[in-house]
């Protein structure tokens, strides 16, 4: 069962953690937002691997879904709009002992924070980013967001949103030393939580898109892809999530997906960009690009003897 | 000189000055492209100077004569000439110049025959020709304390400073910085520092690496962020952060002249009420500033301490001016400088519940608790938090208690500083009141106005938040208080709102430091009018 390893019938853990390890303070999300099913999948995730609440650290920008590190029961840190990556780098950077998750929005991480977003890509350091894409500014209140799609009425743009949307999946794809790209959407727990675990396992920066119904603002947004599950396009296969034969059954559309084929994911999230066959799965994954940490972690190594002999010379360069 | 150098440095020079001239470029179209309208050596704008005139080019020709270089190569070797007569002027022993020649042209051994060759003509040509009146003997400086000495810059200093306070800290130095005039120094010397156990991140953006820097403090290291004024517009909604947090971080600003981009390489102290002011909110911050570029290893060694100690970021002033100057500095003995102690939360042996935001009695300082120890789990972030639990609060009364900590955690660091210390009396006619890289000016003018038997005395502060406890009383010992600053009047304007003194700014924003005599001659003025 959950998170009883084989040889722990021998030796039975000092501690064995619980859901309730996992959970901090009362949510207060609106009823029916999507934030509340990442969080329970995310606990569960934890549960089952039995990660110890003090080696986690979630942290996250500002919005509705940066609230997620203050009810978890783990280290949190809830910090600057748009600036949930930077932190997160900081902490992963020197801490690679810790299991790092960053929670971020549409507007925190595609909009106020995307330059960090291209480059905390880039550097690749082992974490897991959700981003919960609701399509729209919740906390202050409905204003477009970087991925509101055309025609969304909004207090910014009475008349409806203008501009087409940003792909966060496009951009992703796009970013030099991306390692893994998956979506996934907020209503169908099963998969959210299988495509929670493979993006945990991946050894690099791994991000997912939670397409994330907002009830107060956006229920309409998401309202056809959860009725109409033919909208969605299953990506199946050995390296890709895998879920359950009956939940795979909700799903119509279903495509093998190599995902180490990253033209192929490309094709996939381009498509599902204009909003037809839209892919829930992993797009892409390459454990093999280089991590950060792999590299600012080598030669510290150094006795304190040696740090302070070092200092002395140092120190006496050029002396006279 | 030629003649576009003699306009810009021409009121550097004192009455009576040596001023060496190269005549080769005062011909007609030198003089109108320096926009002169008649040659000033010939009408008498250079009186009561002592010219020197010396065709650099025609004598530096002569002595290459036998040289294969052609004639341009040969010109560029004039400034060696310009070099030999100095060295014959003041008395100097020529060999580290020669040594430097040598090694910096190795591989072209004709450049340095010719540099050579021309050092030692324009020396034997100041002594043959008797084109000085007189020459100069500079004695060996004896009024220093006995030690090791090296020669050291201000943005060195301040990454020694840096690590031998993490050093002294047992924790390690995390930079992130982005590059920016005149700060970037700091992030290359940090990243060849790697065998000292410092880690730098050149981030993306300034505002990356402050919040990596922060990151980095809440995961038990200590996080520093370098930058100059621009940058440090920045990151000020991140320094906000960490005042909120309660973390320690050292932000180091290299002012230089604004506004907006402004003039990267000139300097400037115009940054004051930005650390000062320059965040959203109720948000004090520790404030020092570096003095002199030796200065600036301990000032980074203090932001270092304050920051530990009192769980706050600390802005470190430093300006283009320290940043590249040097001085000689005595190596100090590493067990004779402050402690810093670091004590990271521990879980309770009794498993009570760990409160994030509970206080030490004497400094206000919170807890340090590293994610990964067991039993501390605890969220901090930007929102309001409850004194004591650290849960987020919108509570009224603990806003009005938690923004008086804040204030009172940097005001009780007054009691953790040393007292101002005037240079000369304690009281009298003036006190020079400066901060930062003014420091030597502000010396140099007091001590020849103390020996021409003015009551003068001056006082560089280094903490400029909370100033030093004794500021007060020493401000109302003087009849005039004069407050030199290179910019508009900012720390004359924190002067006189708390302490009610009629501070009198004299400030300047050229780009250039000040000079002792222009300070000099204020000063003297004020006594003038103080005894009329």
């Amino acid at each position: 069962m959950f998170g009883l390893k084989s040889d722990w019938s021998l030796e039975l853990p000092e501690r064995y953690f619980t859901l309730e390890d996992y959970e901090g303070g009362v949510a207060r999300w609106c009823p029916g937002c999507g934030d509340l099913a990442v969080l329970t999948a995310v606990q569960k995730i934890l549960r089952d691997e039995q990660q110890p609440p003090e080696k986690t650290v979630c942290v996250s920008g500002i919005g509705c879904s940066s609230r997620f590190p203050h009810y978890m029961h783990t280290y949190g840190f809830h910090g600057l709009h748009g600036r949930a990556l930077p932190v997160a780098c900081g902490v992963k950077s020197r801490r690679p002992d810790l299991d790092v998750w960053v929670a971020t929005g549409d507007g925190d991480c595609c909009s106020i924070g995307a330059g960090h977003w291209i480059h905390a890509t880039r550097y690749n350091m082992d974490m897991v980013v959700m981003l919960f894409d609701n399509a729209v500014y919740g906390l202050t209140k409905k204003q477009t967001s970087p991925t509101s799609p055309r025609g969304l009425k909004t207090n910014t743009h009475p008349m409806g949103s203008w501009l087409p949307p940003l792909d966060p999946l496009c951009a992703m794809l796009g970013f030099t030393n991306v390692s893994f790209v998956a979506q996934t959407v907020d209503w169908n727990p099963v998969h959210l939580h299988a495509t929670l675990r493979e993006a945990h396992k991946h050894r690099g920066m791994s991000f997912v898109r939670i397409l994330q119904r907002c009830p107060t603002y956006t229920a309409a947004v998401f309202e056809e892809l959860q009725r109409d599950p033919s909208r969605l396009l299953l990506l199946k296969g050995d390296d890709n999530v895998a879920v359950d034969p009956a939940v795979m059954k909700i799903f119509p559309n279903q495509a093998e997906h190599d995902p180490s084929d990253i033209g192929a994911a490309r094709a996939l999230a381009e498509t599902g960009s204009q909003g037809e066959k839209v892919p829930v799965g992993i797009l892409f994954r390459d454990a093999s690009r280089p991590c950060y940490e792999d590299f600012t972690m080598q030669g510290l190594g150094i006795s304190a003897e040696d740090k302070l002999a070092g200092l002395k010379r140092e120190l006496d360069k050029f002396a006279v | 000189m030629n003649p576009a150098a003699l306009k810009v440095h021409l009121k550097d020079l004192k009455p009576n000055g040596i001023l060496i001239v190269n005549t080769a470029k005062f011909r007609p179209n030198d003089l109108r492209k320096a926009h002169y309208d008649s040659n000033p050596l010939e009408d008498g704008s250079l009186d009561g100077l002592r010219v020197i005139e010396v065709d650099l080019e025609e004598r530096t020709r002569e002595a290459l004569a036998d040289s294969p270089l052609d004639t341009r190569a040969k010109d560029r070797c004039k400034n060696m000439f310009a070099l030999g007569m100095l060295y014959w002027l003041f008395h100097r022993d020529m060999q580290p110049t020669l040594d430097d020649i040598r090694k910096k042209f190795a591989k072209k051994s004709e450049v340095a025959d010719a540099n050579e060759k021309v050092l030692r003509a324009g020396h034997t040509y100041a002594d043959v020709a008797g084109i000085f009146q007189t020459s100069y003997r500079v004695p060996p400086a004896t009024d220093l304390p006995p030690g090791r000495y090296r020669q050291l810059m201000g943005n060195q200093a301040l990454c020694l400073g840096l690590v031998v306070a993490a050093r002294r800290a047992g924790v390690q130095l995390v930079l992130g910085s982005y590059p920016i005039t005149p700060a970037s120094d700091i992030l290359h010397q940090l990243s060849s520092y790697k065998h000292h156990g410092v880690v730098t991140f050149q981030a993306e953006d300034e505002i990356a690496a402050v919040c990596a820097a922060i990151g980095a403090s809440y995961a038990g290291k200590l996080g520093v962020t370098s930058t100059s004024g621009p940058g440090l517009a920045l990151k000020s909604e991140a320094i906000g952060l960490a005042v909120m947090a309660e973390l320690p971080l050292v932000v180091i600003d290299v002012q230089r002249a604004g506004p907006s981009t402004g003039m990267p390489t000139k300097t400037e102290q115009a940054d004051l009420l930005q650390a000062m002011f320059g965040r959203n909110g109720e948000c004090p911050v520790g404030i020092v500033a570096a003095r002199t570029p030796g200065d600036a290893f301990e000032t980074a060694y203090e932001a270092v301490r304050l920051a530990i100690k009192y769980m706050v970021p600390v802005i470190v002033l430093s300006d283009g001016y320290i940043a590249n100057g040097a001085e000689p500095w005595r190596i100090p003995a590493l067990d004779s400088l402050r402690e810093i102690e670091v004590r990271y939360a521990a879980q309770s042996p009794d498993g009570a519940p760990f409160f994030p935001y509970l206080r030490d009695a004497k400094t206000l300082a919170r807890p340090w608790a590293r994610p990964g120890t067991p039993g501390l789990v605890h969220r901090i972030g930007g929102l309001e938090k409850a004194d004591g639990s650290g849960n987020v609060s919108y509570d009224a009364k603990n806003h009005a208690h938690m923004t008086r900590m804040r204030a009172e955690k940097i005001a009780r660091m007054a009691d953790d500083i040393p007292p101002a210390r005037p240079l000369g009396d304690i009281s009298g006619d003036v006190l020079v009141l400066g901060w930062g890289g003014t420091a030597g000016a502000i010396t140099a003018a007091t001590l020849r106005l103390r020996k021409a038997g003015y009551s003068v005395s001056a006082l560089s502060l280094r903490h400029l938040n909370p100033f030093p406890r004794n500021l007060g009383v020493l401000l109302g010992s003087f009849r005039r208080v004069i407050v030199p600053e290179l910019n508009g009047g900012q720390l004359a304007m924190l002067i006189r709102s708390r302490y009610l003194v009629d501070a009198r700014p004299f400030t300047k924003v050229e780009g250039q430091p000040f000079t002792s005599q222009e300070l000099e001659e204020h000063v003297l003025a004020a006594l003038e009018e103080l005894s009329a």
